[in-house]
């Protein structure tokens, strides 16, 4: 087995006495798609605060060969870029300022270099006609699209496998902003980017991902290509609802079907 | 291009102010004063007063209004929220209460400490006044990470009242000279600057200008969000304790030189926000240069208006920024520009 990008090795979180994230063991590849699911409080945001450090954690976290804290912070900023939920900007930045900020760890690369990768960005992900637009004055997903333009300037061009965190971020996109979104994410993996994506829609992870972490309780309940971990019988175990789970006939992937909720379940 | 204008605009404003007052000197004149150029028609009068009198107060307007937009701009960074000023969220009364606090026990109880400090004793109870009304507000307007405005000015508001209720009892304590003091800290003054007073902001205004260009780029990413600035390389914690030292000891030197000067850091970094964009790059200098002009534009205001009488010129600020400020939280539904 070819050596991992991000290795995590019994990774636990505590917050004031509880467990947010219990022994998780996780081994991701360059290039590779991993979708993190689960209902909600299962851990799935921890598990990326873990992984970057935000949070303290137990166990070990490895990335490219090496502790992740024995890091320097810029170094491993041009490699490991995070998109989180929601952030709040109050400034007037225009679009192209936000996207820019993504280059804030690549100093020496130069100011042609910058405009180059913010240009491509941009154009990627159809925002060229947003460049000089306040952030202030974007809808809810407009701004989600900048703030992933700015993630994935962050590590456009990587000169060792990269490796991208995203923290849900299609749910404020329609249907065609969240393929042009996933659209270009599938491009980074081209360049050996590896993703670690948390999603709401089990379809786009069925989609989109190699395979699918499934958290339940801050416990890793399976992680296994979609066709395998979306199945029925794990779907009402970890998310308490009767589903049904059918083949796409275009592109053999898994399409998740919930029915109501599992027999039992009383969910609030 | 903004810059060279703000620029050009704060030198004409100073020599006018030095210019304006009792005695008239045309801006010729002042120069020559200034850099000792020759002029038959100076009088020794004419450099008596712009020489001893008029400069050192302009200089200090110019610095303290450079300092309290500085102190502006990085609290606003911090807060991630354009309300936050000096002294609106209690920064320049912990000053104060420093400062009075020196006043009136510096001869008594605090003697060893005036000892060991000798002349910088007020600028540093000022200044550490500042920091810890600053690191408080900060540390009680947090929540998982997040900032709270709301909590933020509340915090100002019972700071304000903690520091005034402080002020208050040493009143009691004082003697009348001391008092006089007092009246000059709460309200604000450029009256009584001198070159040795001068001497007093310089530390201060050395110290942010020497390390505020290191901080544009980080600033900039602070306003996305902590964690997002973390995930970016940049040192949050150590960029946040950085801001908060700077902008202390910029509110700090200029209250124990001028008192409590209000809403200059609110007024300028918004009217430079509104030319330039939020870009720190930009941002800092800009703000810095408006604050200049503002303070000294206003001082000039505050001492020929009701001439031979001079207004205190924290009264003349709050005036005209208080309202700002409420046109500013009125507007505040459209996003904070």
């Amino acid at each position: 087995m070819t050596r991992a990008l991000l290795q995590l090795a019994d990774v636990g979180v505590r917050r004031d006495g509880r467990a947010l994230l219990d022994a998780v063991n996780l081994e991701i590849a360059a290039g590779e798609f991993v979708a993190v699911v689960g209902p909600n409080g299962a851990g799935k945001s921890t598990l990326l605060r873990a992984i970057t450090g935000e949070w303290a954690s137990d166990g070990q976290v490895s990335f490219g060969g090496r502790p992740r804290s024995a890091w320097d912070r810029e170094a491993l900023a041009r490699r490991l870029a995070v998109m989180t939920q929601q952030p709040q900007l109050n400034f007037a930045f225009s679009v192209r300022e936000v996207v820019e900020l993504g280059r804030l760890p690549h100093r020496g690369a130069g100011a042609q270099a910058d405009r180059r990768v913010v240009d491509a960005v941009l154009a990627a992900l159809d925002l060229e006609g947003f460049a000089d637009r306040s952030y202030l004055r974007l809808s809810g997903g407009e701004r989600q699209r900048v703030q992933f333009a700015r993630v994935a300037a962050q590590i456009w061009e990587p000169q060792d496998p990269a490796l991208l965190l995203l923290d849900e971020p299609t749910s404020a996109l329609d249907l065609a902003q969240q393929q042009s979104v996933l659209g270009l994410v599938q491009r980074m993996r081209a360049r050996g980017t590896a993703v670690v994506a948390v999603l709401h829609d089990l379809n786009l992870a069925a989609r989109h991902a190699d395979r699918v972490a499934m958290l339940q309780g801050g416990r890793l309940a399976c992680v296994d290509t979609p066709q395998q971990a979306l199945q029925p019988a794990v779907l009402r175990e970890v998310f308490g609802v009767e589903a049904e789970t059918l083949t796409c006939p275009r592109h053999g992937r898994p399409i998740v079907v919930v029915q109501g909720l599992a027999v039992g379940q009383a969910h609030g | 291009m903004l810059l060279a204008g703000a620029t050009l605009l704060c030198v004409a404003t100073a020599i006018v102010a030095i210019g304006t007052g009792a005695v008239r000197i045309p801006p010729a004149q002042v120069l020559a004063v200034l850099f000792g150029w020759q002029d038959d028609s100076l009088t020794d009068a004419m450099r008596t007063v712009v020489w001893n009198v008029r400069a050192p107060r302009v200089l200090q307007g110019l610095l303290a209004g450079a300092l309290l937009a500085t102190a502006g701009v990085l609290l606003q960074a911090l807060f991630r929220n354009p309300l936050a000023d000096p002294a609106l969220i209690g920064v320049s009364a912990g000053a104060a209460l420093g400062a009075v606090t020196v006043i009136v026990l510096g001869a008594t109880w605090l003697a060893g400490l005036s000892k060991l400090l000798g002349v910088w004793t007020l600028p540093a109870a000022a200044f550490f006044g500042a920091l810890a009304t600053a690191a408080l507000v900060f540390a009680l307007a947090r929540r998982d990470g997040l900032l709270d405005p709301t909590t933020m000015l509340l915090c100002g508001i019972a700071i304000n009242a903690l520091t005034g209720a402080g002020i208050g009892l040493l009143t009691y304590l004082a003697t009348d000279e001391q008092l006089r003091n007092l009246t000059f800290w709460s309200l604000g003054s450029l009256g009584a600057a001198t070159w040795g007073s001068l001497a007093g902001v310089s530390p201060a205004a050395l110290l942010v200008l020497l390390v505020v260009p290191f901080l544009v780029r980080p600033l900039n990413a602070l306003l996305l969000g902590e964690s997002e600035a973390m995930h970016l390389g940049v040192a949050v914690e150590r960029l946040k304790r950085v801001s908060v030292v700077l902008a202390a000891a910029g509110a700090g030197a200029v209250v124990a030189v001028c008192g409590v000067i209000g809403f200059i850091g609110l007024v300028a970094p918004h009217m430079a926000r509104l030319m330039a964009g939020p870009d720190h790059r930009t941002l800092l200098p800009l703000a810095a240069l408006l604050g200049a002009t503002l303070l000294t534009a206003g001082d000039l205001v505050a001492r020929t208006a009701v001439r031979p009488a001079e207004l205190p010129i924290g009264i003349l600020t709050a005036l005209l920024g208080a309202p700002f400020f409420l046109w500013l939280l009125r507007r505040r539904s459209g996003g904070w520009a």
